[in-house]
C-alpha cells in the first residue's frame, strides 16, 4: 500500500509537471465534457421544475380568471405581433437602403451581426489571479463556439448564436463591457478560455485619453499577456504620448472594425533610456470573481446572398 | 470490478452535482467525502489507487495550483485507516481512531489540503490571509462536506452490517 501511495505521489508530480508545460490543456475540456451530459440534464430538469411550479402557483391563485387572462394574453400577443411586424418592415426598408450604397465597407458592416452568448464559469484555477491561466465555461462547439472568440463580462442584452449562424472569430462587444480573455479550445459542451493576462494573449488596442475637450484616441499598440497581473503594451512609438490613467480599448476585433472593447487602464508608463516605452496595463476585470461570462460572436446576416446579387447587378 | 465501477459512478455523480451548482456547492464538498469513502471501503492497494486516480483526474479537470490532495491524501489514509481490517472496531487500543470517524477526518484533511493548494507560495500568506482562507474557503466547504461524510460513514457501516461490504474477505482470500 505504501508503494501504491508513493506511485500516486509520483504520478501527481508528473501530472503537475505536465500541466506546467501545458500538455493537459486539451485533456481538461474532454474531462469536463464527461460530466456535462448529467449537468445539462440536471439544469434542464431544475428549469422545467421551476417553470412547472410557477405555472401551478399561477393557476391556483388565479383559477377563476383564467378565461379573462387568456383573452388578455391573446390581445397582448396580437399587439406584440403587430409591433414586431412594423419593426421588421422598418428594418427591411433600412437594409434595402443600406445595400443600395456603393461603399463596400458599409455593406460589409451591414452584413455583420453581433451577438452575445451567456456562459457560466464552471471551473477556475484557484489561487491568486497571478497564477490564473485559464477558465472553463459551459459553452462549447454545440453552441457554436470556435477558437479565438472573445469572452466578455458585463450586463445587457444577450442574444444566443452558434456555428449554424456562421459564428466566426473576430467579434465585437457593446460599450461598457470589458474583455476577459479568448476561447483557447472548445469541446462539445465546454470551452477553455485564455485570460488576457495569460502568456500568449495578444490584441490590437488603442489608447483613449479623457481630456477637457472630451475623449481623444491616442497611439495604437499591441496588448500582450505576460502571465502577470498586469499586461504589457508594446508597439507604441517613442514619439507618442502615454500617461498613467489612459484607458486601453480594442482597435479592432480580428481585423474587423467595430465598437471598442475595454481592456483596462495604464498603470505604469516609463520611458526607457533606449528610447522605448515600458507600459503596463491593469486588466479591467478580476478573473477570480467571475461566475458568468458572455461570449461575443459575429455572424453574417441571412441577407448575404441578396447583397451579392445586388453587387453583381451593378454596372 | 464492481466496486471500481461503483466508485467511478459515485465520483462522477458528485462532480456532476458540484459542477451543476457551482454557486451553491463549494468545489470538493461532495467529491472529497466520496473519495474518502472509496479509500476506506476495502483494505488494500486497489481502493487507494482508484481513489488516487480519481482525485488526479478531478485535479486535471478542475486544477488548483498544486495537486496536493492526490499527492498527500493517500499517505494520510495509510496513517489513519488501519491496514488490518479485523482491528478496525477494536476499543482496547487507545490511539486507534474510531472507524466511523475515519471518513470525516479524511474529509477534513482533504479539504484543508485543497484550500492550501490554492495558496501561492512564492510569498507565504500572513495570518490575516490564512484567516480569510479558512473563513471563505474551508468553512463553507466543511459545512457541506462534514455532514455528507458522516452520512457516508453511516452508509458504509450499514453496508457492512447488511453484507454489501466485506472488509474481511480480502484477508480471507489472501490467506
Amino acid at each position: 500500500m505504501w508503494l501504491a501511495a508513493c506511485s500516486l505521489a509520483a504520478l501527481s508530480l508528473a501530472t503537475a509537471a505536465a500541466d506546467r508545460l501545458g500538455l493537459l490543456s486539451s485533456v481538461r475540456p474532454v474531462l469536463m465534457d464527461t460530466v456535462s451530459p448529467g449537468r445539462l440534464l440536471l439544469n434542464l430538469q431544475s428549469g422545467s421544475a421551476e417553470s412547472v411550479s410557477a405555472a401551478e402557483r399561477t393557476q391556483a391563485q388565479d383559477d377563476s380568471h383564467a378565461a379573462e387572462t387568456a383573452r388578455l394574453e391573446q390581445q397582448q400577443m396580437l399587439r406584440r405581433l403587430m409591433i414586431e411586424n412594423a419593426v421588421l418592415r422598418r428594418e427591411l426598408q433600412r437594409d434595402r437602403r443600406r445595400f443600395g450604397l456603393n461603399d463596400p465597407e458599409e455593406v460589409r458592416s451591414a452584413l455583420l451581426q453581433l451577438s452575445l452568448l451567456p456562459a457560466q464559469v464552471l471551473s477556475c484555477r484557484d489561487g491568486l489571479p497571478v497564477d490564473l491561466r485559464e477558465l472553463l465555461v459551459d459553452a462549447g462547439r454545440a453552441r457554436g463556439l470556435t477558437r479565438s472568440e472573445l469572452v466578455v463580462q458585463g450586463h445587457g442584452g444577450i442574444v444566443g448564436a452558434g456555428r449554424a449562424q456562421s459564428v466566426q472569430p473576430g467579434d465585437r462587444v457593446l460599450d461598457g463591457l470589458a474583455v476577459v480573455g479568448r476561447i483557447e479550445k472548445s469541446a462539445r459542451w465546454v470551452s477553455l478560455v485564455q485570460p488576457i493576462s495569460a502568456s500568449g494573449f495578444r490584441a490590437n488596442v488603442l489608447l483613449l485619453r479623457k481630456t477637457d475637450a472630451g475623449a481623444v484616441f491616442g497611439a495604437r499598440g499591441i496588448l500582450e499577456g505576460v502571465g502577470e497581473p498586469s499586461c504589457r503594451l508594446n508597439g507604441i512609438a517613442a514619439t507618442e504620448a502615454v500617461a498613467v490613467g489612459d484607458e486601453v480599448v480594442a482597435a479592432d476585433v480580428e481585423g474587423l472594425q467595430g465598437p471598442q472593447l475595454y481592456f483596462g487602464k495604464v498603470v505604469q508608463a516609463d520611458f526607457l533610456a533606449g528610447g522605448q516605452w515600458d507600459i503596463r496595463v491593469a486588466p479591467a476585470v478580476s478573473l477570480e470573481e467571475l461566475r458568468e461570462v458572455q461570449i461575443l460572436h459575429w455572424e453574417l446576416q441571412p441577407a448575404e446572398p441578396s447583397v451579392t446579387a445586388t453587387e453583381n447587378r451593378r454596372p | 470490478m464492481k466496486s471500481v465501477l461503483a466508485a467511478v459512478i459515485c465520483a462522477w455523480l458528485a462532480v456532476m452535482l458540484e459542477v451543476s451548482g457551482t454557486g451553491l456547492i463549494p468545489r470538493g464538498a461532495l467529491f472529497l467525502p466520496v473519495i474518502c469513502a472509496v479509500f476506506t471501503w476495502q483494505p488494500g492497494a486497489r481502493p487507494l489507487l482508484i481513489g488516487g486516480v480519481l482525485l488526479l483526474l478531478d485535479w486535471i479537470a478542475r486544477p488548483t495550483l498544486l495537486p496536493a490532495v492526490p499527492l498527500l491524501l493517500p499517505f494520510a489514509v495509510l496513517l489513519i485507516v488501519p491496514h488490518d481490517a479485523r482491528r478496525r472496531y477494536e476499543v482496547r487500543r487507545i490511539l486507534r481512531l474510531p472507524t466511523p470517524l475515519h471518513i470525516p477526518l479524511l474529509t477534513v484533511i482533504a479539504a484543508g489540503l485543497q484550500c492550501l493548494a490554492g495558496v501561492s507560495y512564492p510569498v507565504l500568506p500572513n495570518s490575516e490571509e490564512l484567516r480569510l482562507l479558512v473563513s471563505h474557503s474551508l468553512l463553507p466547504m466543511l459545512l457541506m462536506a462534514l455532514p455528507f461524510s458522516a452520512v457516508l460513514a453511516l452508509l458504509v457501516r450499514l453496508a457492512e452490517e447488511t453484507g454489501l461490504r466485506r472488509p474481511f474477505l480480502s484477508e480471507l482470500q489472501r490467506i
